[in-house]
């Protein structure tokens, strides 16, 4: 079974796991853009906990690996640049968690930030160095008759008017407004980092009390 | 007894008990159960809080990677700077513990 899902809060997507597999679903893969691969089990109820982290080398992400395996916990999602990354707790006798100090799991949002963070810079630079270039043509936004080329088109009537104008119309969005699909993935990013913020200081709230 | 400040003084409990562990060579695992054990089960470390503390260590400086005996696992040892700022954590702890013990009288 797949599953397609967006989460921002690791405890709601923790509690999610932990729900399907009292349903008889464990999760048994995710892939980058969002989708959780589940399989049949027996409906024993499973603890997840996710921790995000990325790696330089695959020796480390394997000494990793290694060290949650040792601790009782079996990684059932996530690559080395995924970021998020899934773990079940294999039996008895770790303490249900896979941080012991509050503070990582703040870190575990600030982390995500800084990550999505540099691609947001990225598009945004994007974005003012096509402006600056005059790849962009930002005043004429408002403007749109501009991106009419074809001669005359203003002074034509009737059906004659309408054919040209319908005919140019996708032309003329793609050559003013092609832009606007960076904009609202400029928009989408900070919507992302807000929300990833506001759930940082939740949990600093919480683990500093 | 005058002891020189440092920005990663006083270490903290888990940090302290991870650079003694590691005097001499032990991987993530390893360490962990050493931590539990010296501290009478009283500090107890989960993996990604482990795997956390190795990360930021190595980064300080203050611990190394040494080897991976088995391919899978690094095994991890202080470096000069990491015994040393633990030689100097434990003087700031014995000076503490002897002030203590003479009831504060600056005997």
């Amino acid at each position: 079974m797949h599953k397609y899902k967006l989460f921002l809060d690791f405890d709601k997507e923790e509690a999610w796991l932990r729900g399907l597999s009292t349903q008889g679903w464990a999760l048994v893969g995710k892939n980058g853009s969002g989708s959780y691969r589940f399989a049949r089990t027996d409906g024993k109820e499973y603890l997840y906990r996710i921790d995000y982290r990325t790696f330089k080398s695959q020796s480390d992400y394997q000494d990793y690996l290694a060290l949650f395996d040792d601790a009782g916990w079996r990684h059932v999602g996530g690559t080395k640049h995924s970021g998020e990354q899934y773990f079940v707790e294999l039996g008895e006798g770790a303490d249900h968690d896979i941080f012991s100090d509050g503070g990582d799991r703040t870190a575990r949002y600030r982390k995500r930030i800084r990550l999505l963070g540099a691609v947001f810079l990225a598009y945004l630079a994007l974005l003012f160095s096509l402006i600056a270039s005059g790849s962009i043509d930002v005043a004429s936004f408002f403007n749109p008759a501009t991106f009419y080329y074809t001669p005359g088109l203003w002074e034509r009537v009737g059906a004659s008017f309408w054919f040209g104008f319908l005919f140019e119309t996708p032309f003329a969005i793609m050559r003013g407004y092609w832009w606007v699909i960076i904009a609202a993935i400029l928009a989408a990013y900070a919507f992302y980092l807000i929300a990833n913020w506001r759930l940082a200081m939740r949990e600093r709230k919480t683990a500093g009390s | 007894m005058d002891i020189k400040r440092n920005k990663h003084l006083p270490l903290t409990e888990t940090t302290f008990y991870t650079l003694v562990a590691l005097q001499q060579p032990a991987h993530g695992y390893l360490i962990m159960q050493q931590v539990q054990d010296m501290s009478s089960g009283a500090v107890k470390m989960a993996a990604g809080t482990m795997y956390g503390m190795l990360d930021t260590l190595q980064r300080q400086g203050l611990i190394q990677q040494v080897g991976s005996p088995d391919g899978r696992r690094k095994t991890y040892q202080n470096t000069p700077l990491g015994n040393r700022l633990l030689m100097q954590d434990l003087q700031r702890l014995k000076h503490m513990i002897a002030a203590a013990e003479q009831g504060g009288s600056h005997a």
